[in-house]
């Protein structure tokens, strides 16, 4: 149902005057019923203590007269309806009421408390009292109780206010209740009509009449609303025609931008390329330097082996230069010489003799540069071996592709360890190695042995100047939260704190023959194959620790 | 004599229980005597005939009731002869302790004011109940030590109830020598550092001149009469000035004796005409001393403050005004003490006694129908401001004595000073004011008597 504010404003005004006038009322007549009990009680109490005071004399001296005298004084006191004086057992000596009170007025029950102050409703001879009962002791001098009074001060007065109270306040809202529809019937004109006029110049407004306003001459807040609302329709007129140049500037900016826009995207995509570019040739460039290394290493390798191969030939060439073979041609001559006579010649000629003494030796002597041959001839075998390994190793390196197969890590680090075993050993490095069972995880080979011996020999250089007991290189392979860890720890130089990711920069480099790409091409190809790796260092002097570590796939058991 | 002869004619057994009943005898007639309730009775008259026809008059009246008084209290005018009084009272009452002394102008009693144009008395006998009585009494020479002759008395009084000074009698009489009131105070505080109570005037002839004293058969002027009453209940008593303090007051810089020379560094006549906004302003003393009888409405006041923190006014009147602004009190004053001005009216001067002889009664307990009879003493400058005529104030204020006693038989004597005691705060001398004591049939200690 619709309601006019015209409406609701006044029954609003009538609700609020009638609640308030109500409501004052009842919170009046209970503060007054309160106040005024309060009042008698206060007023009663020194009533019956001045009559308890003014008994003391009478009660001791047994002085009716006296005693009867002080009564009348207290019923001179309004709202007194009846008093009594007692002796300390609460025998009456004196007592007097203005109306028939059925109670009785004894002091009985009260022997122990000292004074008691009751409001009690007490029935009369046609009805009913409200009264405040008062039961004071009287003491004398030495505060010995001696007696009792008794008054009772009646609060019908209390009754009658409350009621004159209660019918001045209904005229009070009778006269109010007219009053306010009077004011309200006003007020709400006098409101909602003005609110109708800017609502209608609203609806205006919104079918789009901007020049809709509200005519007004009142100050108050309601003309300042009609005056807010012409000036919001001014100003939002305003705005609105600022808006449609704003829009049409916006079209052409969006245009320039997405000319601007275009050209931006063809020279990030010609950038793009140039940078893959870039880093192709970077990579390959950083690729060829680690062939290089690994070639570097083969023939440095191979050129170890084969100073060994050369000395292994040089012992077998001096075995068959002093061998006993050339002196057994000087003994067989002699023997055929003697061939005739043979017996005799070795059993009596001193030379016979000695020359069977020297066959006899000759066995022993045959059997020991056969061992010592047979040695040597071993050991240049395995040279000849291990250059073919060297050789097989970096063929099998060399010119490899990118292909990503599971591989034991341990088997690739043996490798390097291999591949670079002629630089370990002419730094004279030992290698200690912690290797922790391993599954096989998938990486490309070529890419990580080019990182080991990359790290391999780092850290051999690394250690040049450290005595020949420090110079170690602990190499341990672990698995810690679901991933490969390999650590190459040595005892070298150890890099500056502030050094340690610089490390890993293109051509930062403190080696005096570095060219800054190994550690810069170890740590792509770490990228390139989902690891990644890291130096660890506590200072110069101090040794380096450095980390790689590959992602365990989830199902890849250890 | 006769019975130490009968004793030798009879045999041991015969003596034995003669003895025995003897003794019965003896214990019954204590117990009896014992038992007895306290009466008292008065007599009086204006007898112009001289102090022996009064006397017997009195004695008439009052053996209506008492006929063998063990004890009376007398008051008299001085016109009659003082001897001739005491010889007729002791030669009627021989075993009677008696207690006399001078009132001005005129007594009352339980029948009204009596003034007499050639003499009042008026006496009052006690017997039964339990009261015991001592009296002392003694000349005071010019220039006596009156606290040391003070002890003397009151030695004397208790020696003469079988007592020592150690007992702490019911109730003092008192009976004061003009001018050494203060000294007596003093004595008495002496001898009973606790609180007795106390009813004492200053004895004075009508001229208020030095009067004298009747302790039993002997006269003393000027002298000092005591009675000390011991008994085992509660005797009331009061002393009151009905005064009210007016919020003046100042430091004595100046006295000698009962000379107020200065309050508060200025002469005290100035202060004291200041302190009282005109109600002596047609005495003109700036020639020669005047006589002041109208401070007997606005006199001056010694105060006690009690432990409530009020002040309670002994009232000390100033009764003559010097040329040199000095004032002549009625009592001591001392240097450095605060006196303050407190003020009255005939109505609080008629009014206060009777207030005094309730107060007595409520002090001792003594219900209305219970009271034997009483002793008073009224201060005469206040009787006579009142007014001595036969209906006037002083009479109506005695009817309300008598009404407020219900009847009961009461004496009393104008003085010219009262003595009284502040229960917790001493004795006191002072001016304008009334004492009394009340004496209650059963004279037997209440919880003595509950036990028996």
């Amino acid at each position: 149902m619709k309601v006019s504010l015209k409406i609701r404003v006044f029954a609003l005004v009538c609700f609020l005057v009638t609640f308030t006038v109500i409501a004052l009322f009842i919170v009046l007549r209970n503060d007054l019923d309160n106040r005024l009990h309060e009042d008698f009680k206060e007023r009663g109490l020194i009533i019956a203590d001045y009559f308890a005071r003014n008994s003391v004399e009478g009660i001791i001296i047994e002085d009716e007269d006296g005693l009867s005298k002080t009564l009348e004084k207290l019923f001179e006191i309004e709202d007194i309806i009846y008093a009594g004086i007692y002796d300390n057992e609460g025998t009456k000596i004196v007592s007097k009421e203005t109306v028939f009170v059925s109670d009785s007025l004894s002091i009985t029950g009260v022997e122990d408390s000292l004074n008691e102050i009751v409001s009690r409703i007490m029935a009369g001879r046609k009805n009913e009292f409200r009264v405040l009962d008062f039961k004071i002791a009287t003491f004398d001098e030495e505060h010995e109780r001696i007696g009792w009074v008794r008054v009772g001060i009646n609060l019908q007065r209390i009754t009658t206010v409350l009621d004159k109270m209660m019918i001045r306040s209904l005229t009070m809202l009778v006269f109010f209740i007219i009053i306010a529809l009077v004011i309200s019937f006003l007020m709400a004109n006098s409101i909602a009509n003005p609110i109708n006029e800017v609502a209608g110049a609203i609806r205006s407004f919104g079918k789009g009449d901007f020049n809709s306003t509200v005519q007004t001459t009142r100050d108050d807040e309601l003309g300042q609303l009609a005056m807010g609302f012409n000036q919001m329709a001014e100003s939002l007129k305003s705005r609105t025609e600022e808006l449609q140049v704003s829009k049409d500037k916006l079209i052409v900016q969006a245009d320039d931008l997405q000319e601007a826009h275009d050209k931006l995207e063809v020279r990030v995509k010609e950038r793009t390329e140039e940078l893959r570019t870039a880093q192709k040739e970077l990579v390959d460039k950083a690729h060829r330097a680690g062939m290089a290394d690994i070639a570097t290493g083969t023939l440095h390798n191979v050129g170890n082996i084969l100073n060994s191969v050369k000395s292994s030939a040089q012992v077998i060439n001096n075995l068959a230069k002093n061998s006993e073979v050339s002196s057994l041609k000087k003994a067989n001559d002699l023997l055929r010489e003697h061939i005739d006579s043979i017996e005799e010649f070795i059993t009596t000629n001193p030379k016979g003799k000695k020359l069977m003494h020297y066959y006899l030796k000759l066995e022993e002597s045959f059997i020991s540069e056969n061992n010592e041959m047979h040695k040597h001839l071993k050991r240049l075998n395995d040279k000849v071996d291990a250059i073919v390994e060297v050789i097989a190793a970096q063929q099998t390196y060399a010119g490899k592709g990118s292909l990503t197969e599971e591989y034991a890590i341990v088997d690739i680090i043996e490798d390097a360890l291999m591949m670079q075993s002629g630089h370990i050993e002419r730094y004279g490095i030992t290698v200690i190695k912690n290797y922790n069972k391993m599954p096989k995880i998938p990486l490309q080979r070529v890419k990580l042995v080019h990182i080991l011996i990359n790290l391999i020999n780092n850290a051999t250089e690394a250690m040049y100047k450290a005595s020949q007991e420090e110079r170690k290189l602990i190499v341990s392979v672990d698995i810690e939260n679901n991933g490969v860890y390999i650590r190459f720890k040595d005892s070298g130089q150890g890099i500056a704190k502030s050094n340690l990711k610089k490390v890993f920069s293109q051509g930062f480099t403190t080696r005096k023959n570095g060219h800054g790409f190994g550690l810069h091409s170890s740590a792509n190809y770490m990228t390139e194959m989902q690891g990644e790796m890291w130096a660890e260092s506590d200072g110069i002097g101090k040794g380096t620790t450095l980390t790689l570590k590959f992602l365990l796939d989830k199902n890849t058991v250890a | 004599m006769l019975l130490s002869l009968n004793f030798r004619r009879l045999d041991v057994k015969k003596s034995n229980i003669l003895l025995f009943c003897i003794i019965i005898t003896g214990f019954c007639t204590s117990a009896l005597l014992y038992a007895e309730d306290l009466r008292m009775a008065q007599g009086w008259s204006v007898n112009p005939d001289g102090g022996k026809h009064a006397a017997d008059e009195a004695i008439a009246m009052m053996i209506k009731v008492v006929k063998n008084p063990r004890f009376i209290v007398l008051y008299t005018t001085a016109e009659y002869g003082e001897q001739e009084i005491a010889k007729t009272l002791r030669a009627r009452f021989p075993e009677a302790k008696l207690v006399g002394m001078n009132s001005y102008k005129g007594v009352f009693t339980s029948d009204g004011l009596h003034i007499g144009k050639r003499g009042s008395l008026a006496i009052l006998g006690f017997s039964g109940g339990d009261l015991v009585f001592g009296i002392g009494a003694r000349q005071v020479p010019k220039g006596g030590n009156a606290m040391a002759i003070t002890k003397e008395v009151f030695a004397e009084a208790a020696i003469d109830a079988g007592k020592t000074l150690k007992d702490k009698p019911s109730v003092i009489f008192l009976g004061a020598m003009k001018g050494q009131e203060d000294a007596i105070v003093k004595g008495i505080s002496n001898i009973f550092p606790q609180d007795v109570p106390l009813v004492g005037g200053t004895h004075c002839d009508n001229s208020f001149g030095q009067g004298y004293v009747i302790g039993n058969d002997k006269i003393y002027k000027p002298g000092i009469i005591v009675a000390l009453i011991y008994s085992k209940g509660r005797i009331g008593s009061g002393f009151n000035s009905g005064f009210v303090g007016k919020k003046k007051s100042g430091k004595i810089t100046a006295c000698t004796g009962r000379l107020l020379k200065e309050i508060d560094g200025r002469p005290a006549v100035e202060v004291y005409r200041e302190w009282a906004h005109g109600h002596f302003d047609n005495i003109n003393s700036s020639k020669k001393p005047v006589m002041v009888m109208s401070s007997a409405v606005c006199p001056l006041a010694k105060a006690i403050r009690l432990s409530n923190g009020n002040l309670r006014y002994i009232p000390v009147r100033p009764w003559r005004f010097n040329p040199d602004g000095s004032l002549n009190m009625g009592g001591d004053v001392h240097k450095g003490d605060t006196i303050y001005y407190v003020e009255g009216n005939k109505i609080a001067l008629q009014r206060k006694t009777a207030v005094v002889v309730r107060k007595s009664m409520v002090n001792g307990k003594i219900k209305i129908k219970e009271v034997a009879g009483g002793l008073h003493i009224y201060c005469a400058g206040a009787a006579k401001t009142l007014g001595l005529e036969k209906d006037g104030a002083t009479a109506k204020m005695i009817t309300d004595i008598h009404k407020t006693m219900d009847g009961k038989p009461f004496i009393g004597g104008f003085t010219a000073g009262e003595q009284g005691a502040i229960p917790g705060y001493g004795f006191f001398h002072g001016n304008l004011m009334s004492s009394m004591v009340v004496f209650p049939i059963k004279t037997e200690d209440a919880e003595s008597t509950k036990k028996k």
